[in-house]
């Protein structure tokens, strides 16, 4: 199960239902488009789900993010690793009212810090869009160097950015 | 809030049903984007069999059930699930069986007894549904068997022509 890790603004837990209705909300608007989104509120419970089930299959998955000094659901970050992938994906997502303020590399920093000394797993790799800038700005702000690209079944081509060995202390 | 409900492992005269592992994954995909899923809307891409796969491993923890895989000796042969969430109006019910040629042995009928027990008794829910495309006459007659009646009042799931099937705890034949 999923556990609770803190940082200094930041606890990052297991989904709860305020995290699904947050994300549901997050996902109608067009600040979901480097997510696939906009999507529907089933799509927004699918992906929740999808998540939730992936750490009792994996041992390791995706941390719901709140913000300890006003209990609000701010986003999600963690561990993306379906069928279909490789290796696990280190993916953030901040929803657009909690934007800028740093929340996705500090919980970033905390979960690789956590993937690498507590679970044991090498480094790990984040899959960009070229065209999103602020996520890049976060893989470059904890590190990560660009080490190739992508593709996937669909075509689509993304940057494969790897971290730091060891997370980024 | 989450459901700290253990994933129960149920046995009955021929079956194991388990909490799904990694390992049955290409079983249950290999059906999800097979010619069987008609009556599921498919067949369906690998990456939607992965969603609904997690997704009822999670409605475990979020709601407290979910889905279960049937093991007949170690092979993984199919899934029953109890899923709520959002989506469904109320605890639904559902089967499935990976391969044509389990069809006709009982298995589903029998699986699908032991979690509606469980889910009528254990978890102590009073009624349960199955919601079914009006032209699976399978799914119906196994509905019927496990004492299911038509309840043409439910509500039914958003964009889902579906008939419901509900079951009642204390009225199993």
């Amino acid at each position: 199960m999923t556990p609770i890790l803190h940082s200094a603004r930041l606890a990052l837990g297991p989904a709860t239902m305020p995290h699904f209705e947050a994300f549901a909300a997050f996902t109608a608007t067009e600040g979901s488009r480097f997510l696939g989104g906009p999507g529907s509120r089933r799509d927004a419970w699918e992906s929740v789900c999808t998540h939730a089930g992936q750490w009792t299959l994996r041992g390791y998955g995706t941390f719901w993010l709140t913000d300890r000094a006003t209990d609000a659901p701010v986003g999600r970050v963690g561990l993306w690793h379906p069928d279909w992938l490789p290796e696990p994906e280190l993916s953030w997502v901040i929803y657009t009212a909690h934007t800028r303020k740093g929340f996705a590399t500090e919980a970033a920093a905390t979960v690789l810090d956590w993937a690498h000394h507590a679970v044991g797993l090498p480094p790990l790799m984040s899959l960009i869009d070229p065209a999103n800038a602020a996520s890049i700005a976060v893989a470059e702000r904890l590190g990560a160097s660009l080490e190739g690209a992508h593709r996937y079944d669909s075509g689509r081509e993304v940057g494969l950015w790897r971290h730091l060995p060891g997370g980024i202390r | 809030m989450t459901h700290p409900t253990a994933i129960p492992t149920l046995v009955t005269g021929r079956l194991t049903l388990c909490p799904p592992v990694m390992a049955d994954f290409d079983a249950y995909a290999a059906f999800v984007t097979g010619p069987r899923t008609t009556w599921m809307g498919g067949p369906h891409t690998r990456q939607t069999a992965w969603a609904w796969f997690c997704n009822d491993v999670a409605q475990w923890h979020l709601c407290g059930m979910g889905g279960l895989i049937i093991r007949s000796a170690d092979t993984a042969i199919g899934q029953v699930s109890l899923t709520h969430g959002p989506q469904f109006p109320e605890p639904e019910l559902g089967w499935m069986l990976f391969d044509p040629t389990t069809e006709g042995t009982g298995y589903a009928t029998e699986a699908a007894t032991a979690l509606r027990d469980w889910a009528l008794g254990p978890r102590g829910l009073s009624t349960i549904v199955s919601y079914i495309d009006p032209a699976n006459a399978p799914s119906i007659r196994l509905a019927e068997r496990l004492g299911a009646t038509r309840d043409e009042s439910a509500p039914t799931p958003a964009n889902m022509p579906t008939l419901v099937y509900r079951y009642h705890a204390g009225a199993r034949p």
